[in-house]
């Protein structure tokens, strides 16, 4: 189940985003922990894309069905 | 083949026999029609049943009147309504009217003058005894609802593979996702087999690993909704892993696979909603997330150059501070060195003038 997953990617980004606005820490880091943030949201819409290829199966007939 | 024949020219001697006789559907219904209306016996009926199917158009009434075996339909149209009592859905009642051919869709109706509640009928009362049976057992209870995923990778469908229901299911699902799977077991959905063929179906598909499972039927009469207040079907429900959503029938349809299931959906196109969520919309949220990030570190990217900003100030107040104690520290040693030379030159005076008065 990829739940749990998303939503803890999600969460990260949120707590970077948090982190940023508190300005506690080095430009630096600041620049690490903001590409970071971007991974994981590149990490997120990939999820999303590779969450199946869109197919009906009907699995009584072994066959894949076309209702378009 | 020889009989398929021997039939083919049976038939067409009966046509050859009757050619004279054909009638169109028009004339047969008015046939029917008057056969009817001129029967002494159906001119006046008391009916007992149960209602069934009760419906609304027009402001007329419709419902059928049901007892085991049979069914008939009836109508109260809007102007008799107000002198006749109003059955409620699964009552008994007694009915009494007038049996009417109605030519234009070859169809037997009663149209009621009178109608009189007997109380609850049979096949409402065993759904409502289940109900609170299966109530008392805990099967409908919040606490054995098992969440939706927002993210599922599999759907399961249980429902006819001729079904409009099943086309409305997916195309929903992949209308709002269009890369999600979907597994599809086909049962029957109304009729004697239905029932074993669901509760297969939801078993099957528990085993198959499926995120989530949606039972879904299109609409129809409480008859062909009747599988889904079986107690089998509520069982296999309950007894399921894997979470279910319902789709069975109109907004108006509830059955007690409803009640059992985690989610009641109130058509199948709905149940196709919840089963998925807009694979656009979470990509602008996760634009928007990103909107969020890139605007939170150009702020922080603006504070930290402030705080150099006042850094490099700072060290300029402090050389400044620095440089103008020097500057101090020189006139306070320049006036000291004033008054030491004013002291020589006096002391030179002096000692002039001591000279002079000497010599």
């Amino acid at each position: 189940m990829k739940d749990e997953e998303f939503e803890r990617r999600i969460q990260e980004v949120l707590k970077i985003i948090k982190e940023l606005e508190r300005g506690e820490i080095s430009i630096e880091k600041g620049e690490e922990i903001m590409r970071k943030g971007l991974d994981l949201l590149n990490e997120l819409r990939r999820m999303l894309d590779n969450i199946g290829s869109g197919r009906v199966y009907l699995l009584d007939e072994s066959r894949e069905l076309n209702l378009g | 083949m020889i009989s398929n024949q021997r039939s083919s020219e049976k038939l067409e001697k009966v046509i050859k026999e009757y050619s004279e006789k054909i009638l169109s559907v028009s004339e047969l219904n008015d046939y029917i029609f008057k056969k009817i209306e001129s029967d002494p016996k159906l001119s006046f009926v008391c009916v007992s049943g149960e209602v069934t199917n009760l419906s609304e158009s027009k402001n007329h009434l419709f419902f059928d009147l049901k007892d085991k075996n049979a069914k008939i339909s009836c109508i109260i149209f809007s102007e008799k309504r107000r002198n006749i009592y109003e059955p409620r859905e699964g009552e008994e009642v007694l009915v009494v009217g007038e049996v009417e051919y109605y030519k234009k869709l070859g169809k037997l109706r009663i149209k009621p003058i009178g109608i009189k509640p007997v109380g609850e009928g049979a096949y409402y009362r065993r759904i409502e005894e289940l109900k609170q049976k299966l109530r008392r057992e805990g099967l409908f209870d919040e606490i054995h609802k098992k969440p939706i995923p927002k993210l599922p990778e599999r759907i399961g469908i249980v429902t006819s593979k001729d079904g409009a229901a099943l086309r409305d299911v997916v195309n929903t699902i992949h209308r709002r996702f269009p890369n999600v799977d979907i597994y599809v077991k086909h049962s029957s959905v109304q009729g004697e087999s239905a029932v074993e063929e669901i509760c297969e179906g939801i078993e099957f598909l528990d085993k198959f690993n499926v995120d989530v499972i949606i039972l879904a039927r299109g609409g129809g009469s409480v008859e062909d909704l009747e599988p889904f207040n079986d107690e089998r079907v509520a069982r296999a429900i309950f007894n399921a892993r894997t979470p279910i959503i319902t789709g069975i029938g109109h907004k108006k349809d509830e059955t007690i696979a409803d009640y059992v299931a985690d989610y009641r959906a109130i058509t199948p196109t709905e149940a196709g909603k919840i089963a998925v969520q807009d694979k656009a919309e979470l990509l602008k949220e996760l634009d928007e997330l990103e909107e969020s990030l890139l605007q939170a570190f150009k702020k922080f990217k603006e504070i930290k150059e402030q705080e150099k900003k006042i850094e490099e100030m700072e060290i300029k107040i402090v050389k400044q501070e620095e440089r103008i104690a020097k500057q101090e520290e020189r006139v306070k040693r320049a006036e000291r060195s004033k008054y030491v030379y004013i002291a020589i030159i006096v002391v030179l005076v002096v000692v002039i003038l001591i000279l002079l008065l000497w010599i």
